[in-house]
C-alpha cells in the first residue's frame, strides 16, 4: 500500500486552500443565474449573507468533530448512532459524494461541449475528466491536498485577473443600493445560494488530519470566506456586465460575461476558452475530492476492500449515472436534490449528531464531554 | 495490488493518447467556413397551410483564409464565381437563420463556423417588420460574440457585402472596424449584440446604426435607428444622436458645433464629460434634470476678429457655449420624448435607485414619458484654446 504509509498532515494554509477548492467548482458557472432570479440587483449580498450562514454550519460540523478528534465520522457514526444507523447514515455519505461527483462532472463536460468542443461526444469528454480524477486520487489524500495547496493560489488569481478585463465593461448603473426592494428579497433566496458552498463538510471526514485543531473554525473560515469572497465578484461582475435581465435567462451567465472580453479587436474574441481553462482546474479540485472522500467513507467501511478498488469500482459507476439525465436541465434537477442532501448534512446532520452524543451521554454510554475533548491534546 | 502498478500506468496513458492526441473534432482551417458577416433582408412571405411565413434573404459572407494571406487566392464575389478577393458570399432564401447557415454546407465544401461572425445587417424592411425570430438564434447559438457589431442598411444587403475597401479585403470587417470606430466617438454609444440582447431582456429600446450608400458606392454612416419591442420605430439624425449620447452619459471624444454668427461655427472637441441625472415628483409628474458638465479644447473658431487672450473672454465664450448646449439638448430630449415615447434616454437603468419613478417607468412607460418633464443644465469648460489666441481681423474677410 505504497502511499498510505505517510502521515496525513493538513496544515492551516492547506485546509484553508483545501476548503477553497472544494467548494468553488462547477456551480458558480451557473450561480448568478439562480441568485440573480431571486435578489436581482442584491444578489451578490444574498451570496455574502448565505457565507454567514454557512459560517453557522460549519461551527456545528466542528462542534461535533471536535468531540471524537480521532475518528472520521464514519466511525462515529456507528458510536453515536449505533451499527445499523450508523451504517445507514454512512451509507448516505458515500452515495452523496457519488452524487456529488456525478452532477459536477456532468455539467462540467456540458460547458465543455457547448463551449469549446461542440461536434466531441460527450462521452469522451467524461472519460477523459475520469481517468484525470483517477489518476490524481491514487496515492490518496495528501497528494489531492498538495495539488490545492500549488494549484490554487495561482488559479485563483489567474481567473481573478481574467474578470478584472470583464469589469472594464462594466455598467454602474445596473446596481443600486442594498436593500431597495426590502429585506425579505435578499433573505429569501440564501437556503438555494447555501447549495453553492457545499464542499466544506469534508470536515466531517478529514478533521482528524488537521494539524492545529483550535484553528480549525479560523483556518476553514477563511476557505469560506474566499470563497464568498470569490462569488460575490462573480456575481456582482455578472450584473455590472450583462444586467439582471439578461443573467437571469442565460444557461452560463459567468460564460457570457466571458463573452463580453475581448482584448483588441479582432485579437483575442473568444475569451471564454481563456475562462474555460482557467476554470476546469477549479472544477476539478472540487471533483477530485469529492470522489475521493466517496472512496474513503466507502474504505472506512469496508476496510478489507481498499481504496483504490473503491475508487476503481465507483468509475464505472459515476459513468453510467453522468450519462443517464438527457439534457442540462434535468442534470440541474439531480444537482438540487444533490443540494437538498447537502443542506441536510449541513444543517440538520449536525444537530442530530449533537443530539445523538447528549442522549449517549446522558444514557452512560459515551465518556463525559471533558474526558472526550481531552483526548485531543 | 501490484498489478495496478503497471496496468493503471499503461491504461491512462492509452487513454489520453486515444482521447486527445488528435483532438477528437480537429478540422483544418481550410475546411472551416469562418463566417465574418451575416446579412438579413426581407422577402415576400409565403403562404403554406394557412399560415404566413416569413421569408428571409440572407447573405452570408466567409472569410478566405488563403486570399487573406496573400496565397492563392480563390471564389469570391457571390457564390462560388465572381472576381477574386478575400471573401466568398453565399446568398440564401430561408425562413430560418439556422437553416440558411446550414445550407452553406450544401453550397460549400467547409462547415459554417459563427464563433468570428463581425457584422450583422439588418435590411430596413426586416427592421421595420420585426427582428423577433432573428434575434433568439442570436442569443441562443454559443457561438455567437456580444460584440458582434449590428447595424441596419439602407439598401440591398447584397451590395452591403460586395463594397470594396482600401484597408479590408473582406467587407465585413471593413464596416465592423468602421461601427467600431464610430462608437467611439461621441456620435454613437456602444451598440453590439451585447447591448441589443440586454436591451431586449430589459423591455428598453436600443439604437443601431444605420448606413446607407452614397452616391459614389461609399458605406456611408449617418444615422442612428430607434427600435422598440424589435421594430424599428425611426431614426435619429447624428446630430440628435449626439445629443442622445451626452444625456445618456456615453460621453466620449468628438466633436460638438456650435453657430458663432451669420452661420459660421465654433467646433470644440469634448475632452471629458458627465451627465448626471436629478429625477423627482414634481406635482405628482416625474421631472428629470439632466446636469450636464464637459471639458473640452476648441479645434475650429469660423468667425473672425476673435480674441481669447483674457480668461473673462473664454468664460464668455464658455457662458455663450454652454447655454447653446443647454438649450439644443433640452430641444432634442423633448423631440425624442414626444416622438418616440419610449426610453432613448436610458432612464430606466439609470432610475434603478428612485424607487416610485423606476416602478412606474417599469409598469406604465408610455404614460410615464407622457407626464414627464425635462429640464437640462449644462456647464462647459474650455481646457485649451489651440495654438491661435486670436483668429484673423474681420476686415480680412473676402468681400
Amino acid at each position: 500500500m505504497k502511499g498510505f504509509e505517510r502521515p496525513i498532515e493538513i496544515s492551516p494554509t492547506q485546509l484553508v486552500l483545501l476548503v477553497f477548492g472544494t467548494i468553488v467548482g462547477v456551480g458558480f458557472i451557473t450561480l448568478p443565474r439562480g441568485v440573480v432570479e431571486k435578489a436581482r440587483e442584491d444578489a451578490w449580498i444574498t451570496i455574502i449573507l448565505a457565507g454567514f450562514v454557512s459560517l453557522v454550519s460549519l461551527w456545528l460540523i466542528l462542534r461535533t468533530a471536535r468531540i471524537f478528534p480521532k475518528d472520521t465520522l464514519v466511525e462515529y457514526n456507528v458510536k453515536i448512532f449505533g451499527r445499523f444507523c450508523g451504517f445507514l447514515f454512512n451509507l448516505l455519505f458515500a452515495e452523496y459524494f457519488l452524487l456529488f461527483t456525478v452532477t459536477g462532472i456532468r455539467t462540467m463536460a456540458e460547458v465543455v461541449r457547448a463551449e469549446m468542443l461542440p461536434f466531441t461526444p460527450l462521452e469522451a469528454i467524461i472519460i477523459a475528466m475520469l481517468i484525470t480524477i483517477f489518476y490524481a486520487a491514487w496515492d490518496g489524500l495528501m497528494p489531492i491536498v498538495r495539488i490545492n495547496e500549488s494549484g490554487q493560489p495561482i488559479t485563483f488569481l489567474l481567473i481573478i485577473l481574467f474578470f478584472m478585463i470583464a469589469y472594464l465593461e462594466a455598467d454602474w448603473y445596473e446596481i443600486r443600493a442594498p436593500f431597495a426592494e426590502g429585506f425579505l428579497r435578499v433573505v429569501q433566496p440564501i437556503p438555494d445560494t447555501t447549495y453553492s458552498y457545499l464542499g466544506f463538510e469534508i470536515l466531517l471526514l478529514y478533521y482528524p488530519f488537521v494539524l492545529k485543531k483550535e484553528k480549525c473554525f479560523w483556518n476553514a473560515s477563511t476557505g469560506i470566506a474566499l470563497s464568498g469572497a470569490f462569488y460575490s465578484f462573480i456575481v456582482l461582475g455578472a450584473l455590472l456586465t450583462l444586467g439582471p435581465d439578461v443573467t437571469m435567462t442565460q444557461t452560463y451567465p459567468v460564460v457570457t460575461m466571458a463573452k463580453m472580453i475581448e482584448i483588441v479587436r479582432q485579437f483575442v474574441e473568444r475569451a471564454e476558452l481563456l475562462l474555460i481553462i482557467l476554470w476546469l482546474p477549479l472544477a476539478y479540485t472540487t471533483h477530485l475530492v469529492v470522489f475521493f472522500s466517496s472512496a474513503f467513507t466507502m474504505n472506512r467501511m469496508f476496510p478489507r476492500i481498499s481504496q483504490r478498488w473503491w475508487m476503481g469500482l465507483s468509475i464505472p459507476v459515476i459513468y453510467v449515472l453522468t450519462l443517464i439525465p438527457d439534457n442540462l436541465m434535468e442534470m440541474e434537477r439531480w444537482t438540487n436534490y444533490v443540494g437538498v442532501i447537502g443542506m441536510f448534512i449541513l444543517f440538520v446532520y449536525p444537530l442530530l449528531l449533537l443530539a445523538g452524543v447528549f442522549v449517549r451521554r446522558k444514557l452512560g454510554l459515551l465518556p463525559a464531554s471533558g474526558i472526550q475533548e481531552g483526548e485531543e491534546s | 495490488m501490484r498489478i495496478f502498478n503497471w496496468v493503471l500506468p499503461m491504461l491512462v496513458i492509452a487513454c489520453i493518447s486515444l482521447l486527445t492526441a488528435g483532438c477528437w473534432d480537429y478540422q483544418e482551417l481550410e475546411d472551416r467556413a469562418i463566417i465574418v458577416g451575416l446579412g438579413i433582408d426581407e422577402l415576400p412571405p409565403v403562404r403554406s397551410n394557412g399560415f404566413e411565413t416569413r421569408m428571409y434573404q440572407v447573405v452570408v459572407q466567409i472569410v478566405e483564409a488563403a486570399a487573406e494571406d496573400g496565397g492563392d487566392q480563390k471564389g469570391g464575389g457571390f457564390g462560388s464565381s465572381g472576381k477574386q478577393s478575400g471573401y466568398t458570399n453565399f446568398v440564401i432564401e430561408t425562413p430560418s437563420i439556422a437553416d440558411g447557415i446550414e445550407r452553406v454546407v450544401t453550397r460549400s465544401d467547409r462547415l459554417p463556423n459563427m464563433s468570428h461572425l463581425q457584422t450583422i445587417a439588418l435590411g430596413e424592411k426586416v427592421a421595420r417588420k420585426g427582428i423577433n425570430e432573428l434575434y433568439d438564434f442570436f442569443a441562443r447559438f454559443p457561438q455567437m460574440r456580444r460584440h458582434t457589431e449590428m447595424l441596419v442598411f439602407d439598401g440591398p444587403i447584397s451590395q452591403l457585402f460586395a463594397t470594396p475597401s482600401v484597408s479590408e479585403p473582406t467587407p465585413a470587417l471593413h464596416i465592423a472596424e468602421m461601427i467600431d470606430n464610430v462608437q467611439r466617438t461621441i456620435v454613437m454609444p456602444v451598440s453590439n449584440l451585447g447591448t441589443v440582447s440586454k436591451s431586449v431582456r430589459s423591455q428598453s429600446p436600443f439604437l443601431l446604426v444605420k448606413a446607407a450608400m452614397n452616391e459614389n458606392k461609399e458605406i456611408l454612416i449617418n444615422q442612428v435607428a430607434v427600435f422598440d419591442t424589435f421594430k424599428m420605430i425611426g431614426t435619429l439624425s447624428r446630430e440628435q444622436m449626439m445629443d442622445i449620447s451626452v444625456l445618456q452619459d456615453e460621453i466620449e471624444r468628438g466633436v460638438l458645433h456650435f453657430p458663432c454668427y451669420q452661420g459660421k461655427k465654433t467646433g470644440l472637441q469634448i475632452i471629458a464629460g458627465n451627465c448626471k441625472i436629478k429625477p423627482e415628483l414634481r406635482e405628482g409628474h416625474p421631472h428629470i434634470t439632466f446636469d450636464v458638465e464637459l471639458e473640452g479644447e476648441m479645434m475650429e473658431y469660423q468667425c473672425l476678429g476673435a480674441s481669447f487672450e483674457k480668461p473673462e473672454q473664454i468664460k464668455r465664450l464658455e457662458q455663450i457655449v454652454s447655454d447653446m448646449l443647454r438649450i439644443r439638448l433640452k430641444r432634442t430630449a423633448e423631440k425624442v420624448r414626444n416622438k418616440y415615447g419610449v426610453d432613448v434616454l436610458r432612464l430606466r437603468t439609470r432610475l434603478k435607485n428612485e424607487r416610485d419613478l423606476y416602478k412606474e417607468l417599469r409598469q406604465r412607460p408610455s404614460e410615464f414619458f407622457r407626464r414627464l418633464t425635462i429640464d437640462v443644465k449644462a456647464d462647459v469648460k474650455i481646457r485649451n484654446i489651440g495654438n491661435n489666441v486670436q483668429t484673423p481681423n474681420r476686415e480680412l474677410r473676402p468681400k
